[in-house]
């Protein structure tokens, strides 16, 4: 009986520890593999001319366009196969992208956020040896403005500007007469505009309620207005975090919730603020049932297809104060906010190489930058460009990124992974009345401070 | 009186079939809004379709690459649900016919795991399958699965092999049958009303699971339907009018499987209410 | 004879308990108990490297505020779900157990939710919520539902109960169908002739004949609903404001968006220990109540 009973507990924990043993196996072997892996598997590889290569993708709305391109260049070069990672929505990109390093299978190419890649900065390949190849193909600063902590890292591929969108047709029909943007120069030459569209019986302005739109774009300006210089606003960042920051005594963060406040009173989506359909939304604006829509240039993707919609679309900056030399004013916000990036820890050199040859020829081939430009719908900061643009907001983008009147936001790049869902969430509060001015600057505050040290 | 009552069982057949169809209204709807386009659905949710268009059905078929997802979830789930159901059926015989300290211990671990958040194992899991290597096989998918299934099956199983009455295989023990050939030929029988439970049930669990087969299975000609709907999904929006027509042909398998197997199911529960 | 026998009995073991022991080990308690050792380091997947830390981890889950109020509201959210579902699920399922006309269509429609998997059931419910029931309201003038469910907080509270509850109850329902075929048919008869006598029959003798369905079923709704994360993805993703937010949902944006993956796992570990001593001890209550009845 008690032998019955030894042994199969013996058994048991023998499936157990075998299993353990196993794996710590697997796992020290890998803590020690990272540096030896690139070696060993050389050895291997150029018998094979084969070359694999997988992208991870969070630009999910346009996951087939790439897949279309990785089937082009694989028939332009048939010893190069590429597949794709899609990733679903949400936050769930990044428990995906985090679970592909955790199981050692990152893949070799990755179109991440700027800020991600940041996060990752050991995991992912420099690129300082091909800094002036790009510097010579993209538009001036352009690189610049993708460098991370001053080292190259990702491939900026597509920019974005965002502010005040204004559709043309609504925007006179409410003024009734010619619309100049150049005429809205502060917070009450908006107003003045609003009024006047709301006197004719339209909604003035779309204030999209979702947490990445609240936090990200308009709250994330307040880091950004502080200074020209990105350096700057990463000391002001920096002091956030160190609670040295009163955000009620700020000019920037004041001017601009003041302006909130007129977008609030004005806003299309009064009734429910939270709503934040972006489809909706988009559609809506296109249509003409709001006049403004604080969004950017990326709602192309979604407007242009429509069917129904007007034809004429422009963007102004957001102002901030009733001075119209305030830094602000006259800027639109702009960034890359993707770049393509190559594995570092897993990825032999065979594929990074491959990697950089894909990645190149996508920004700089006629079927790359037609892809781009035309089906996604995106402008590309590049030179000698191929294809021609139909996205009629970066096109107005791009006028104020020629006369340099741009916010560069390139802060948001260096705050944490959640900034946006969190101040997001506190600005969602401050948009429905659940909390007020005061509440808000704490809230913030309060998010930042938690980031103390770290 | 009898006329009363007939007018109150009638109320009562009404109200039940009310609330049926308050329950498959949200399926209504994507049926209906599946033949519009993404423009019109926005516009009145509620209006029947002007014309029946099959154009989402065709784009959903075409961009979800649907042969080659239903032919994975096909596999994947028809093997795993397979595995599942026999394994835990004779586990939970194991553990309801030899009472060892083990079995016990086993027997709660199992039950404790289904309420084990999957995330706690996510990522350890992903570590240490990924460093062995198993990673982006359907093996490992089908084995994970099993891992998965088994606390669910032998805890359903468990309950109802207890029912059983042992003399059953007693006297076929006495006639010298082995555990193995008793438990199949006597055992297995009597439990087909759960086994048809189970089916049901685990092949809806898989057929529709997202996040295992989107951690395990990496490349793309091994996408199940599941992951195959996320085509529609982008980061910020969603592309309404092929993914309902993507979702429909989605669940007409399994409700064809289920519809199929329905009669089984009231077969199987009267069957064991006689016994 | 001795040394036979557990020689035959590890056999046995083997051959029953092998292939599943096998792989619930392998795919469950191994990863778990990795993950239980992570939570004591500050593992950290940007470096990979990890070095033990003891309970910091586990202090700063009871200092999480944010996660503490979660787990009150998770704990609301699953009382009503396990409430509204079991109750629909047992009369649903007692009225289709009576093999009149109909019954199996019946049955069919009121499983039917169970066919979509969890994202796919939020986003059904969402487009619901914010498109179908606001243009109803506006259409209609019915104020409850001018505004979409799901902005308001406490809308958005019922919303998400509702959500699950839907899918919930068809499948709670085929467990107590099982169930009543234990109880002889002239008593279910009884149970459906109303009058009286009706509910002195369903709390003396159908409730006491039903409990290990019962207990099935509440273990499995206690256990489903504590551990809802992919509708709360979709329906509400944790809004407004991250008032909706229940706790596997806070455990998942803890660990990977907030990078404190160590903390997110520890807070994981918690809610386990929850969900086990609240699922397991309604077990051992009701069973008891089984042997005494």
């Amino acid at each position: 009986m008690k032998l019955r009973k030894i042994v199969s507990c013996a058994m048991s924990l023998t499936v157990v520890l075998g299993l353990l043993a196993g794996c710590s196996k697997g796992n020290s072997a890998t803590s020690a593999v990272k540096g030896e892996e690139g070696g060993a598997q050389t050895q291997t590889q150029p018998a094979a001319k084969d070359v694999k290569l997988t992208f991870f993708n969070t630009s999910a709305e346009v996951n087939t366009v790439f897949e279309e391109l990785f089937k082009k260049y694989h028939e332009l070069n048939p010893q190069v196969t590429i597949e794709l990672i899609p990733t679903p929505i949400g936050g769930a990109q990044l428990e995906k992208f985090q679970s592909l390093l955790a199981s050692g299978n990152p893949a070799t190419i990755v179109n991440l956020d700027a800020g991600t890649i940041l996060q990752y900065k050991d995991d992912f390949l420099n690129l300082e040896p091909d800094k002036a190849k790009y510097e010579a193909l993209t538009n001036p600063g352009a690189i610049e403005g993708a460098l991370l902590d001053g080292q190259f890292l990702g491939i900026p591929w597509t920019a974005q500007g965002y502010g005040l969108l204004y559709n043309k047709r609504a925007v006179e029909e409410g003024i009734g007469g010619a619309f100049d943007p150049a005429s809205v120069k502060t917070r009450d030459d908006l107003e003045a505009v609003f009024k006047k569209i709301e006197a004719a019986g339209k909604a003035p302005v779309m204030v999209h309620g979702a947490d990445w739109s609240l936090g990200a774009h308009y709250l994330g300006l307040a880091y950004s207005l502080q200074s020209q210089k990105v350096e700057d606003n990463r000391k002001f960042v920096e002091e956030l975090k160190n609670g040295q920051v009163n955000l009620t005594e700020n000019p920037q963060f004041t001017g601009l919730m003041d302006t909130f406040d007129l977008l609030k009173t004005y806003n299309a989506r009064k009734s429910d603020p939270l709503v934040s359909d972006y489809n909706r939304d988009s559609a809506d604006f296109a249509k003409g049932d709001a006049a403004f829509y604080f969004m950017g240039d990326w709602s192309w993707a979604v407007i242009g297809p429509l069917e129904g919609r007007d034809e004429d679309f422009g963007i102004l900056p957001l102002p901030i104060s009733n001075n119209p030399d305030d830094f602000g004013n006259a800027q639109v916000a702009y960034s890359e906010p993707k770049l393509f990036a190559i594995d570092d820890s897993k990825s032999t050199p065979e594929q990074q190489e491959a990697a950089k040859a894909f990645i190149e020829w996508m920004v700089t081939s006629e079927d790359g930058q037609k892809a781009i430009i035309t089906d996604m719908g995106l402008s590309m900061p590049y030179k000698d460009l191929k294809a021609q643009s139909t996205n009629i907001m970066s096109n107005a983008v791009s006028k104020y990124v020629e006369q340099g009147n741009i916010i560069n936001i390139g802060v948001i790049n260096y705050l944490p992974q959640d900034y946006w869902a969190k101040t997001g969430a506190a600005m969602q509060k401050y948009l429905v009345g659940n909390i007020d001015r005061q509440g808000l600057a704490q809230e913030v505050q309060d998010y930042w401070k938690s980031y103390a040290g770290k | 009186m009898k006329g009363n009552q007939r007018i109150l069982s009638g109320l009562k057949t009404g109200s039940l079939y009310l609330l049926l169809l308050a329950f498959l209204t949200p399926f209504l709807l994507i049926i209906m809004n599946s033949f519009k386009t993404t423009q019109q659905f926005f516009e009145s949710p509620l209006s029947l379709p002007t014309t029946i268009n099959f154009k989402n059905y065709a784009s959903a078929f075409e961009n979800m690459d649907f042969m080659q997802g239903f032919m994975n979830s096909l596999i994947i789930t028809g093997i795993s649900v397979f595995v599942i159901i026999i394994f835990s059926a004779m586990t939970g015989y194991l553990f309801v016919r030899y009472k060892w300290k083990v079995n016990a211990i086993l027997f709660f671990l199992m039950l404790a795991s289904m309420a084990l958040p999957f995330q706690v194992l996510m990522i350890p899991m992903v570590m240490l399958y990924g460093n062995m290597g198993l990673l982006n096989t359907k093996l490992t998918l089908l084995f994970m699965y099993l891992g998965f299934g088994v606390p669910f099956g032998v805890f359903t199983f468990h309950g109802f092999i207890k029912g059983i009455p042992y003399e059953l295989e007693e006297s076929a023990f006495i006639e010298g049958s082995s555990t193995l050939r008793t438990f199949f030929s006597i055992v297995l029988p009597l439990l087909k009303p759960v086994f048809v439970t189970l089916l049901v049930l685990d092949v809806l669990w898989i057929w529709n699971d997202y996040l295992l087969p989107s951690l395990v299975l990496l490349s793309p000609d091994q996408k199940t339907l599941p992951l195959s709907t996320y085509t529609f999904f982008s980061s910020y929006s969603v592309d309404y009018a092929p993914l309902m027509a993507g979702l429909i042909m989605t669940i007409i398998p399994v409700l064809v499987i289920y519809l199929f197997l329905q009669k089984q199911i009231i077969k199987g529960i009267t069957e064991g209410a006689l016994k | 004879m001795n040394k036979k026998l557990s020689l035959k009995n590890t056999g046995t073991f083997l051959v029953f308990g092998g292939p599943s022991i096998f792989a619930f080990t392998a795919v469950v308690i191994i990863p778990f108990i990795v993950g239980l050792y992570l939570t004591f380091t500050n593992w950290d997947v940007r470096t990979g490297d990890s070095s033990l830390i003891g309970f910091g981890n586990y202090l700063e889950v009871f200092r999480d505020k944010v996660f503490l109020s979660q787990l009150w509201f998770t704990l609301k959210y699953v009382l009503f779900t396990v409430v509204i579902a079991n109750v629909f699920a047992f009369f649903i399922a007692l009225a289709l157990t009576r093999g009149g006309k109909g019954e199996q269509w019946l049955r069919t429609g009121f499983f039917t939710p169970n066919l979509v998997g969890g994202i796919v059931l939020g986003y059904l419910w969402q487009t619901l919520f914010s498109q179908v029931l606001p243009y109803l309201g506006n259409k209609y003038g019915w104020d409850l539902f001018q505004t979409s469910w799901l902005t308001d907080t406490g809308t958005a509270f019922w919303a998400l109960i509702i959500a699950t509850a839907w899918q919930l109850v068809g499948y709670l329902m085929i467990i107590y169908i099982a169930g009543f075929t234990g109880v002889p048919g002239d008593v279910l008869e009884a149970a459906s002739i109303d009058g009286a006598g009706r509910y002195a029959v369903i709390r003396r003798i159908i409730l006491p004949l039903t409990v290990p369905a019962i207990v099935i079923c509440i273990f499995i709704s206690l256990s489903r609903s504590f551990l809802t994360y992919d509708i709360n993805l979709a329906l509400t993703k944790g809004g407004p404001f991250n008032s909706t937010e229940l706790a596997t949902y806070h455990i998942v944006q803890k660990a990977f968006l907030s990078n404190q993956y160590g903390v997110g796992q520890a807070e994981a570990v918690v809610l386990f220990a929850v969900v086990a001593i609240i699922a397991l001890t309604q077990s051992y209550l009701l069973k008891k109540l089984e042997v005494e009845s």
